[in-house]
């Protein structure tokens, strides 16, 4: 069996949780799920679609998105935006990142 | 019925039934318009070996249709390391009770029939004994964390069992266990001569009522007596003098300690003599079908005890090495205490 690398894992178990909070940000305005897949990865996000929609599907179970049906391009498409539950739980996990942010950089800085 | 239908069908039954014509629409949507690029991509329509490529490339249906339900696990992170802790054990108990019931199987020689059959037999159970194991530590861990238990209670480091060591038990505890176990030794003693008890375990009448409606005696076998009967005696006396010990002299911790290495080592001793020595039970009045049963109650039970002699062997071993730490402490002591008046 095959030591899994560690750096590899290290760095998806940090993406995991960074996932949530990129895909949050980007639902402050309303998109369906292949431009939300777009907007990700354009800013370096890459997730494979597969993952994505079932995600959507949680969150909104979870009630942080609500989505309707609409039509663009002649074609019938699923739009996702922040509930205002999601919006509430944006902001602390927000703060939570910018705490973090903080944290870590103020260690950097020290050389820790 | 295109592929895509086909597809979606495979996914279908496995979705959550309330977002099931929901999900589907979504999935469809997806895969057309990944189709319709890769075809974009070529620049001409798609064969049916490409289109199923594209297919292919998004998961198995199950696979997919599992990424949408709720998201679950019987072991969950925190206690997937017990869970693993305990499979291993699971191999290692598995492993030497089917050897300790193989080497019964080679020294008994009252045993009829082929040995390598009756090896064979042995070895059978061990995929099924391990999976049952492996099974009941599953379940136990799963309501663990699903009922949120706290198996270990409240951390204290008064609980910690190496802290324990060089700890004296209170005299009430101390004489609890004695009157405990002293009871325990008299009955044992009285056993054999009372006179409903000592037949039915010693004066080989056990009747044991088979579903032929066929009434067949089944009695223990020689060796409980006088032989593990008088060994189970004599572990019980040096266990309980470990207790008399704590009593008489609660500074002392060494001499308990090593006290309670012999009587797991008896323990040991008994253990490999009833897996050893001979049948623990005999048959009186043998049918097929009770001569089956009672080799199946043989096996668990020589399983039970094999287990149950790791376990003394595990405590031989920890009270052994208490005894050797606890003995170093206590030279130490006086040492110390020699120094610190000269210095």
């Amino acid at each position: 069996m095959t030591e899994p690398d560690p750096f590899e894992s290290a760095r998806l178990e940090l993406r995991r949780g960074s996932l949530i909070l990129a895909v949050l940000l980007q639902l402050r305005r309303e998109r369906h799920g292949y431009a939300l897949r777009k907007a990700l990865a354009d800013i370096g996000i890459e997730i494979d679609e597969g993952a994505l929609y079932p995600m959507l599907r949680r969150l909104e179970g979870q009630g942080l998105l609500a989505s309707q049906w609409r039509e663009e391009e002649k074609r019938k498409k699923r739009f996702y935006s922040l509930s205002p539950l999601g919006r509430g739980v944006l902001d602390r996990l927000l703060a939570e990142w910018r705490a973090l942010d903080a944290s870590i950089t103020g260690m950097i800085e020290e050389g820790v | 019925m295109d592929l895509i239908d086909k597809y979606l069908d495979g996914v279908r039954p496995l979705l959550p039934g309330d977002q099931r014509d929901d999900i589907l629409e979504e999935l469809d949507g997806v895969l057309r318009r990944r189709m319709e690029e890769k075809a974009a991509e070529l620049g001409r329509r798609l064969t049916r070996k490409e289109e199923e490529a594209v297919l292919s490339a998004y998961g198995h249906p199950i696979m997919v249709a599992a990424r949408y339900g709720p998201q679950q696990t019987l072991i969950g992170p925190e206690f997937f390391p017990l869970w693993w802790l305990g499979a291993r054990a699971v191999v290692v108990i598995d492993i030497v009770a089917h050897i300790a019931q193989a080497m019964s199987v080679l020294v008994d020689g009252s045993q009829t029939g082929h040995l390598a059959e009756r090896l064979g037999s042995i070895w059978g159970g061990f995929f099924s004994f391990g999976f049952a194991l492996i099974g009941a530590l599953t379940i136990s861990i799963a309501v663990v964390e699903r009922f949120k238990l706290q198996p270990f209670g409240t951390w204290k480091p008064d609980n910690n069992p190496f802290r324990k060591i060089g700890k004296a038990p209170s005299r009430v505890e101390s004489g609890a266990a004695i009157v405990g176990a002293l009871f325990g030794i008299a009955f044992w003693i009285a056993l054999p001569w009372i006179q409903s008890w000592g037949p039915f375990l010693f004066g080989r009448v056990i009747i044991a009522p088979i579903s032929t409606m066929q009434m067949v005696g089944v009695a223990l076998g020689p060796i409980w007596f006088p032989t593990l009967w008088t060994m189970i005696l004599v572990g019980s006396l040096i266990s309980v003098s470990a207790n008399f010990a704590d009593l008489i002299d609660p500074a002392d911790r060494a001499r308990p300690a090593l006290i309670r290495m012999f009587a797991a080592l008896m323990g040991v001793a008994i253990g490999l003599t009833a897996l050893l020595a001979g049948p623990l039970f005999v048959i009186t009045g043998p049918t097929s079908r009770a001569l089956d049963r009672l080799l199946e109650l043989s096996q668990w039970l020589t399983i039970g005890i094999a287990v149950a002699t790791l376990a003394h062997f595990i405590a031989a071993v920890w009270y052994g090495w208490q005894f050797l730490r606890l003995r170093r402490e206590q030279a130490a002591r006086p040492a110390q205490s020699n120094g610190a008046a000269t210095g």
